[in-house]
């Protein structure tokens, strides 16, 4: 059981998805992430086992990389890629409550604002890292926001901005979600963000990137 | 000097940019060999030729209209709060070209679509995007160094509204000099060019301007991009 969990996590690591993944090219036509995962289920290893001790050992591998500057957003987008190939097979799980999300993240892109890359980036990396995303696009308003979060009560909130202009605009959004539901946690990023900007507005967090914001979250 | 706007439009292969220039936007130092990334950045690039379309112009401002002082620029009366950096850059000019380019709405639409099939992709096509809008940018600035070199005077380097503590919202009353839909760019009420992939500034036209370095050691704006890449 051991080597499988291994090997499962270092193929999330360097983002081996599937048997027919045409790279790392030397590992064609070799079982990847999600054919693994398939089999350590039939092994009867506990889903909630394969998202904690091998999919998400992966990802905190390379999100480590990341961090010391040894990799790059496409190898996390890579290893997502992967993880979530793998979480394919668990999804019934999640739906049965045997499995379970690290959280639930309602993403968007603030209003006047149509860059959409940014936010983009977050949800995938956040699936990867275990969370159930609700992206709700670009050009958001706070009523829109909150409109997600009568249907996803108890999510936490992600605000993505690209221009100082458009910065801005989370200052009414934050304050909106905060007066609906004051306990909501929103937490912000984008190019032009900070953590002064961040607590003059009175979000819960500023991350200058997805890995940084998703360990965050980690236990330890 | 013709004070007339004028627009080109530019052939993808001037400003294609090249695999390893799409890796380092990414991050990756030049050295870098990710194959992965290398055949899927080669794939895209190639297929950019079929959405972009890049068009790129310039105004230059009639000299009569142009006043500036230190800390700010006027246009036939209307005062542009550029800040110290820029204007210190430019106090010299008789004038200022205003530009912009951009690589039209298909663009967006291709990245979105990617975007929503395959973020890999579609962050490979986002950074394609970006530096070819650049590139654009380097096309424009460039012409309009021929032109008014041709007539004796000196451009200074291009600064655009949001850079150099110079505010983006500032943008609205820089188009208004622009005709409507000037290279099929519009703005948003908070200053946003759409399409996207879209960049504008201006350029300092005089007799006894010169091409100076960027001044980010005493710009304020600690998130630039530009001023971290000093460190
Ligand atoms: C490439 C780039 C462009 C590209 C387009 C960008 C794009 N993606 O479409 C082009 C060349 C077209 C461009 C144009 C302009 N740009 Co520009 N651009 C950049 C640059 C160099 C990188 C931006 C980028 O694409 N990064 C990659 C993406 C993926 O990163 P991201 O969106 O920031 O998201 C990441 C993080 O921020 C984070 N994140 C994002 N959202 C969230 C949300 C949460 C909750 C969390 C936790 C994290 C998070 O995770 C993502 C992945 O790491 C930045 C400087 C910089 N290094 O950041 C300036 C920058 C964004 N641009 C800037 C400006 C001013 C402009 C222009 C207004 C300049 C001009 N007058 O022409 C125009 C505006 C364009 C328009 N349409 O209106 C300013 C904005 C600040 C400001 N003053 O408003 C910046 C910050 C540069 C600066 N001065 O420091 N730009």
């Amino acid at each position: 059981m051991e080597q499988i969990l291994q090997k499962i996590s270092e193929y999330v690591e360097i983002g081996k998805a599937e048997k027919n993944s045409p790279y790392p090219s030397d590992l064609k036509g070799i079982d990847g992430a999600s054919e693994l995962t398939l089999q350590a289920l039939e092994m009867g290893i506990k889903p909630n086992t394969i998202l904690n001790d091998a999919l998400l050992i992966g990802m905190r591998r390379i999100g480590e990389k990341f961090s010391s500057g040894k990799a790059f957003i496409p190898n996390l987008l890579i290893s997502a890629k992967a993880m979530n190939a793998a979480l394919e097979h668990l999804k019934p799980f999640f739906e049965s409550g045997e499995a379970v999300f690290k959280g639930k993240i309602i993403l968007g892109t603030v209003k006047g604002d149509l860059h959409d890359i940014g936010k983009n980036l977050v949800k995938m990396v956040m699936k990867g890292e275990g969370w159930e995303v609700v992206d709700i696009g670009v050009d958001v308003s706070s009523e829109k926001f909150i409109d997600a979060l009568k249907s996803h009560p108890g999510a936490i909130v992600g605000l993505s901005a690209l221009l100082t202009t458009t910065m801005m605009n989370m200052e009414n959004i934050v304050h909106s979600v905060k007066e609906y539901d004051s306990s909501t946690k929103i937490f912000v990023g984008g190019a032009p963000l900070s953590r002064q900007f961040c607590d003059k507005i009175g979000a819960d967090g500023y991350f200058p990137d997805p890995h940084s914001f998703a360990k965050s979250f980690h236990a330890n | 000097m013709n004070y007339d706007a004028i627009e080109i439009s530019i052939p993808f292969y001037e400003i294609t940019p090249s695999t390893s220039q799409v890796l380092q936007a990414m991050g990756y130092p030049p050295e870098s060999d990710n194959l992965q990334l290398k055949d899927s950045i080669e794939e895209r690039i190639n297929e950019a030729k079929l959405h972009v379309s890049a068009t790129a112009g310039f105004k230059i401002i009639a000299p009569l209209d142009f006043i500036i002082s230190k800390n700010q620029f006027s246009i036939a009366g209307v005062e542009f709060d550029s800040k110290k950096i820029i204007t210190s850059q430019i106090r010299k000019a008789d004038t200022i070209a205003i530009f912009t380019a951009s690589l039209g709405s298909a663009f967006d639409q291709w990245s979105k679509k990617v975007q929503s099939e395959n973020i890999l992709d579609g962050y490979i096509i986002d950074t394609i995007g970006s530096e070819t809008v650049e590139l654009a940018a380097d096309v424009i600035e460039e012409k309009i160094n021929q032109v008014v070199t041709g007539e004796d005077y000196f451009c200074s380097s291009r600064f655009s509204p949001g850079y150099c503590e110079w505010s983006v919202a500032e943008q609205h009353k820089l188009f208004s000099f622009l005709p409507k839909n000037f290279c099929g760019i519009s703005l948003t009420e908070s200053a946003l060019m759409n399409p996207i992939k879209s960049v504008s500034g201006i350029i300092g036209i005089g007799l006894n301007v010169k091409k100076l370095d960027y001044h980010c050691r005493i710009c304020t704006q600690e998130n630039c991009y530009k001023k971290k890449h000093l460190v």
